[in-house]
């Protein structure tokens, strides 16, 4: 189960642009759109095939393709170190 | 969108709101020590801006000023022995009204490293008009400072605040800084905040901040003995093909400003408290000011989000807060929006 990383705070930019924060040790992320919305849905304390099942159904998408690419998209954040992973 | 524009980034440090003088025109309201911090308090937020600087890494310009900075000439220069040692600061300036620097003081600011050059104000090329906005005596003594600054080879700067009083004395006003070796000069326009709230008649119409502006600029081209500072909004109006005339409002781009207690500004002619530097910290001030984040956007600046020099300009956001309540408003100046308006 992944969570945003603590301390972590999201913003929405001008232009599209989405960015996160951690306040504490001042790094400061820009992210896609879709990295956004995962990671909002996250701090939200959403579970993964819920992320998934939301995003199939706004870009119209079958959900095995949808949980492939959040699966490497999450995996790519914990590399970042935007989200943790707990058992 | 940058979250942080540019290499460098500035912070303008009042260390102090005492004063030796009170000129008509300030942007203070309180002279008091109250509230000041300790030389502790000011190195721990020294600690908070480098730390910042290198995790942006950005390179740190600072201006350390008051009030008169050399009314806590202690610290002053325990800061300036701090900032010479930090590998993030590429250089500092000195906002003074130089009455109280003495010899020894000069010897001192000479051994600094990284102090770029002391920046005097002067309010015209005469003590009759100087003065009668710095009080009696204030021409005399900064040009003296002036002199003996020079005498020491340092750089020295001289900051006009231009109201309607003394916008026609420009060009004097050069002539005399040349022959006292002034090596750069710089405007500002007057806003009426602070003991200055009191002289709203002394604002520059948009008419005469235009003639002011392109006198200037005019200068800046052809004057060879002092350097003419143009780096400020509403300059590339007069020429927008030159990158050397004109400056972005640095309002949540790259700059803010820590008062004596710790509290945070956008701008010091902003006072719009984002934190306290100390409590709150940088980071979260820089990144989760809902303030900041709505004056980044230019699609949020009133008539500059239509004109096509807001990617090099946006007006002054002060300027506009204080004429119309909005600092997201159009700058009351800008002869662009007042020309659309009309």
């Amino acid at each position: 189960m992944y969570r945003l990383r603590q301390g972590l705070r999201l913003r929405r930019g001008p232009s599209e642009t989405f960015w996160a924060f951690d306040l504490e040790s001042g790094e400061h992320y820009e992210v896609n759109g879709t990295a956004f919305a995962v990671l909002e849905a996250l701090e939200g304390g959403a579970e993964l095939d819920m992320i998934v099942v939301t995003l199939a159904d706004e870009y119209g998408k079958c959900e095995d393709t949808v949980r492939a690419d959040v699966a490497e998209l999450l995996e790519m954040c914990e590399t970042e170190g935007l989200v943790t992973r707990e058992a | 969108m940058e979250i942080l524009a540019g290499d460098e980034f500035y912070f303008q440090w009042h260390i102090t709101e005492r004063c030796n003088q009170r000129c008509a025109h300030c942007y203070h309201e309180s002279y008091s020590p109250a509230d000041e911090m300790p030389l502790g308090d000011l190195l721990a937020v020294f600690a908070e801006m480098e730390h910042a600087l290198r995790v942006w890494n950005r390179i740190g310009s600072l201006s350390l000023t008051g009030g008169e900075p050399f009314m806590r000439r202690d610290e002053l220069f325990a800061l300036i022995s701090r900032l010479d040692l930090s590998d993030v600061v590429g250089y500092y300036d000195i906002l003074t009204n130089g009455a109280l620097i003495s010899d020894e003081d000069v010897v001192r600011l000479r051994a600094a490293t990284k102090l770029r050059r002391v920046q005097l104000s002067l309010e015209g090329p005469s003590a009759e008009l100087n003065d009668s906005i710095r009080g009696n005596g204030t021409f005399e003594r900064t040009i003296a400072a002036i002199d003996l600054l020079k005498s020491e080879g340092m750089e020295v700067a001289v900051m006009m605040t231009v109201t309607r009083r003394n916008k026609g004395s420009i060009p004097h006003m050069i002539n005399v800084l040349a022959d006292h070796q002034v090596d750069t000069f710089a405007i500002e326009r007057f806003i009426p905040e602070g003991s200055g709230a009191q002289l709203h008649d002394a604002m520059l119409t948009p008419e005469e901040a235009r003639e002011v502006f392109e006198t200037v600029h005019a200068l800046g081209v052809s004057e060879r003995r002092v350097r003419v500072l143009m780096y400020r909004p509403l300059f590339a109006l007069v020429d927008s093909d030159d990158p050397t005339v004109g400056a972005m409002c640095s309002v949540g781009t790259n700059a803010l400003t820590v008062m004596h207690d710790g509290t945070v500004y956008p701008c010091r002619r902003l006072p719009i408290p984002l934190g306290h530097v100390l409590r709150d910290g940088l980071f979260k001030i820089w990144y989760d000011s809902d303030f900041l984040w709505k004056v980044r956007d230019p699609a949020n600046l009133s008539d500059c989000a239509k004109c096509d020099l807001v990617a090099v300009c946006r007006g002054c956001r002060a300027m506009a807060h204080f004429a119309s309540g909005d600092c997201f408003g159009a700058d009351p100046h800008c002869w662009r929006s007042v020309e659309c308006t009309a």
